[in-house]
């Protein structure tokens, strides 16, 4: 209800923001927030990290942050030793890494195959767990993660 | 659903509005210990 409050007090589409709760391990369990950014609009991550130190998220609550898997887009960079995703529209940029999973692997190799062959001017969606971001309140809200951000490529296709 | 989760969701739903200089078009952000009721 609150959220909802929200969402109506800030023209939020409230679609673009929802927790999903899989099924129930225990008591306590996961949680996944899904959130999207507005049409024409960048989520900050400096400014994700601000906004989850604000909610004051204490030890001893056997919580923590699993993982943030984002989604960017841009044009790829830096050859197949290091390439990096130049997002469109800002300065920023994320250092792309391969995977341990066979998926992960999978979704890097495709990339960088896709880049090889079609160039590195095109625009791509990139997919990938934000490295760094991770461990139990409070101690992953203490410093921001460092940077270059870098993240663990788990899906990619070329923007339509 | 525990209150500090919640409140986590609310931040997110701030964030969304709030986006100057940002990189990432959408996330999922994996959390744990949300209270089960």
């Amino acid at each position: 209800m609150a959220r909802e409050a929200t969402a109506r007090l800030y023209d939020v589409d409230e679609n673009k923001v929802a927790l999903l709760r899989p099924k129930q391990l225990d008591r306590y369990t996961h949680g996944t927030i899904k959130f999207q950014a507005k049409k024409g609009k960048l989520i900050d991550l400096d400014k994700l990290h601000e906004s989850v130190w604000a909610t004051r998220l204490s030890k001893g609550t056997r919580s923590g942050l699993v993982s943030l898997e984002v989604t960017a887009v841009g044009s790829i960079s830096g050859g197949s030793k290091q390439p990096r995703l130049d997002i469109a529209r800002s300065n920023a940029f994320f250092l792309l890494q391969k995977g341990k999973s066979k998926q992960e692997r999978a979704a890097f190799e495709r990339m960088i195959e896709t880049v090889r062959q079609d160039g590195q001017s095109q625009t791509v969606r990139v997919t990938g767990t934000v490295d760094g971001w991770g461990g139990v309140w409070p101690s992953v809200l203490k410093k921001l993660p460092r940077k270059p951000r870098r993240i663990i490529v788990t899906g990619f296709q070329v923007a339509p | 659903m525990h209150t500090r989760t919640l409140t986590f969701a609310l931040g997110l739903s701030l964030l969304a509005v709030s986006s100057a200089n940002g990189q990432v078009i959408s996330g999922a952000m994996t959390v744990t210990g949300v209270e089960m009721h």
